[in-house]
């Protein structure tokens, strides 16, 4: 998220680049402004690969695990399809990468497929350098039954606002609650909480003798929005309202809204909440010092790394407020560029689907501590094992369901900026509804500027 | 015997520092002031090592103790971070190509520096004043803002991927223009007309006088260069590929920069690659530590 959000600034440049980029061709050369209509008519031949093609992929799998994943994907997925070569661009942080896809789309050497947010995407259509992807060869016979088998949270994140499916999945992830199982038992708390009531009165009454219940990074101007913001945001969500309409208009001085802030601002004058940056949840559980972190899915593996074997670690869903339990769900999406050949859209098309189906899902999941996208992932062999050793995936995954995501609009990334800017003058001292009335002011601004 | 002018200068330093001159005895007082002096010096001096060596310390540590609370400050030597950091990138590779470009970008500054700075400095011809505003009007551009219509230059004389496109448009410093053109303009007038009348061309003006003359700020600009373009991260991030495997024309901070993700930071590993991609050029820096003072200094007897 804070990567995500580190990107705001190359992003609002891009608007004006690939606007300008896309308008002067952009330095594409073929089917660059195709944005309905399929590349290749639907014939029995539609998505055939004639011969040996090469397909560039922008992603930001640069290590660990991610990496060697990653290239064993491209390994296995280059054996099953010997004239697909797929050549790997790894970036540092999706900053980076935006900066990259921005730079190479303007100068007429877009990759064939990218990772991108939703934001993003929603720029790169309105700029006419992605394709949606029924118009891939091949994809409008076999696309509907593979986004029906991923859960419904992931199939609406896919579409963009004019209804089309402009993107697709591959390593999705949750907020979860990562508990020291220690601290929870001397706090006398048997299980964790189910509601956010529960959730406020267990902090409390596990902060003592030196313990917080949780630290946050609300995130700053300087720093962006992070796992903070999120919170907020689902507290909102589970109070009735999210913060933004599907139309991307803010809603930040909305009761529900406010409620949620001011449910963090009490934790924090009871001493339940303290605030820190670059991952002080994680370093406060690892230290001993803190009863719970509040963190991605796929953040387990640093979570682990920080306990190492200090004390059991107990992972939850967010517990449920009067309207539920919604969840936001991060990780970006993959795009097809339309500078692409058809050809090489073809066989962009037969990776995507590799990517996403469930073979592949099972072992990249199991490989990083994503989510599969697809349910049928979780039958797989190569996903037992890991399974058994991680129950907390199997009793989470189903929030897939009802994930909530911000609306893909590119002032939202700002608009996020806003709200983390409020979130830290309230924990600060100023009122919960002078920040988010400035909060408000600033992102309808944004929003008008588009 | 002619003394070594560095020699004198180092003695000054010393003086200065408050060392007492061979064989002098220093009254009391003025010794407990030099005992402090002295403490003060090795406590900033902790001060400064203290951050490498928290690092080394976190690399060393056994799983999980890197985030304990208090610290662990005492090496624990399990190498499983260093291990584990060294596979995950061709780190020779890296470190060879950091080296190549930083050194080439700081003998590119330094030439062009010394002919920017002696033609701003004692050369006469009109537009002077407004080239160098020009030239310093650069300080106020930031990098990020140009960094695409950069690559689309980059992409277009194909030197994308290149060591080229990471040494040459690093191979002019503002900074450095303007440091050797300060040296020049107080150089007295006369020394470049005696210089002159003997019959040296401006060519050798520069080499035989200006050169010397303005060697420690030569050694200041090579540093700070160095330090830059080692430290740089988003242009080569931007404007090369890593490749499957090998290093490509990638330079360090590139592969350091894949311990941290959307998700977290893998802080032990991190702190091992850091550790072992620092360790050389500190090493390098205590080798010729008496090299760079005496380059700083040398110019304490010669021409000023």
């Amino acid at each position: 998220m804070r990567s995500r959000q580190l990107a705001a600034t190359a992003a609002a440049a891009a608007v004006t680049l690939l606007t300008v980029s896309a308008c002067a061709g952009g330095g594409s050369s073929s089917s660059s402004t195709t944005t309905t209509a399929p590349a290749a008519s639907p014939s029995a031949n539609a998505g055939a690969i004639t011969g040996p093609v090469t397909i560039s992929f922008d992603e930001v799998y640069d290590s660990g695990t991610l990496k060697t994943a990653m290239q064993s994907a491209v390994k296995n997925f280059e054996a099953a399809n010997p004239k697909i070569t797929v050549s790997l661009t790894t970036y540092a942080d999706y900053g980076a990468l935006l900066t990259a896809e921005t730079a190479a789309v303007a100068a007429g050497k877009a990759p064939t497929i990218g990772q991108a947010y939703e934001s993003w995407a929603q720029k790169f259509a309105t700029s006419k350098v992605i394709v949606p992807i029924a118009s891939l060869p091949g994809a409008s016979s076999t696309m509907s039954t593979a986004l029906s088998s991923f859960y419904t949270g992931v199939q609406s994140d896919l579409k963009l606002p004019d209804g089309q499916v402009w993107m697709w999945p591959f390593d999705k992830s949750l907020q979860v609650l990562f508990y020291n199982a220690t601290l929870l038992k001397a706090a006398g708390i048997t299980s964790p909480p189910t509601t956010w009531t529960q959730f406020g009165t267990d902090l409390k009454s596990a902060s003592k003798n030196g313990v917080v219940g949780i630290t946050i990074d609300p995130g700053n101007a300087t720093e962006g929005a992070t796992s903070g913001e999120e919170w907020l945001e689902e507290l909102a969500a589970a109070n009735g309202t999210q913060v933004y309409t599907s139309n991307g208009t803010p809603q930040f001085t909305n009761p529900a809204v406010e409620s949620a802030l001011q449910y963090l601002v009490n934790l924090k004058k009871e001493g339940a909440l303290a605030t820190g940056t670059n991952y002080p949840g994680e370093t406060a559980l690892g230290a001993k010092k803190g009863l719970v972190d509040l963190s991605s899915s796929a953040g387990y593996y640093y979570e682990q790394q920080s306990v190492g074997g200090k004390f059991p670690l107990t992972t939850t869903l967010l517990p449920a407020g009067g309207s539920g339990a919604p969840d936001e769900m991060a990780g970006a999406n993959l795009v097809v560029f339309a500078a692409a050949s058809s050809q090489q859209q073809a066989a962009a098309w037969k990776f995507l689907q590799y990517l996403s189906g469930p073979v592949e899902q099972a072992a990249w999941s199991a490989a990083t501590g994503y989510y599969p996208v697809t349910s049928q992932a979780l039958t797989e062999p190569s996903m037992a094992t890991y399974l058994k050793q991680n129950p907390w995936v199997s009793s989470t995954i189903a929030g897939l369901n009802s994930a909530i995501v911000d609306p893909p609009y590119a002032w939202v990334t700002q608009c996020g900026i806003d709200l983390s800017t409020a979130m830290s003058a309230a924990l600060s001292g100023t009122s919960v509804s002078s920040a988010l009335n400035s909060a408000q002011s600033a992102c309808s601004s944004a929003q008008s500027n588009g | 015997m002619t003394a070594d002018p560095a020699e004198i200068g180092l003695n000054r330093l010393l003086r200065r520092a408050g060392w007492p001159e061979r064989g002098r005895r220093l009254p009391r007082r003025k010794k407990s002031l030099l005992y402090l002096r002295r403490i003060v010096a090795v406590l900033l001096g902790l001060g400064f090592i203290f951050p490498f060596y928290w690092t080394f310390v976190i690399s060393v540590d056994r799983p999980g103790q890197f985030d304990s609370f208090p610290p662990v400050l005492i090496p624990q030597w399990d190498w499983s971070s260093w291990a584990r950091a060294w596979s995950e990138w061709p780190w020779l590779g890296l470190f060879a190509n950091t080296a190549l470009i930083a050194s080439g970008t700081v003998i590119l500054c330094l030439i062009t520096s010394t002919l920017a700075g002696f033609a701003f400095g004692v050369l006469r011809f009109p537009g002077r004043k407004a080239l160098m505003a020009l030239v310093l009007s650069v300080l106020m551009m930031p990098q990020t803002v140009l960094i695409i219509p950069d690559y689309v230059l980059a992409s277009d004389i194909h030197w994308v991927d290149t060591y080229w496109i990471q040494i040459v448009p690093w191979g002019a410093s503002v900074f450095g223009i303007f440091l050797i053109r300060q040296f020049f303009a107080t150089m007295p007038q006369e020394i470049l007309d005696a210089a002159a009348v003997d019959g040296a061309g401006r060519l050798k003006m520069l080499w035989r006088i200006g050169v010397p003359a303005v060697r420690p700020a030569l050694v200041i600009i090579a540093i700070n260069v160095f330090m830059a373009s080692w430290n740089s991260f988003l242009w080569p991030e931007v404007m090369t590929r890593s490749a499957a495997s090998g290093a490509g024309v990638q330079p360090v901070e590139v592969g350091l920069s894949g311990f941290a993700s959307a998700n977290g930071t893998d802080i032990p590993g991190l702190a091992a690659a850091t550790a072992f991609t620092t360790l050389p050029l500190i090493i390098v820096f205590l080798l010729l530590q008496r090299q760079f003072i005496r380059g700083a200094l040398s110019a304490a007897g010669s021409i000023r």
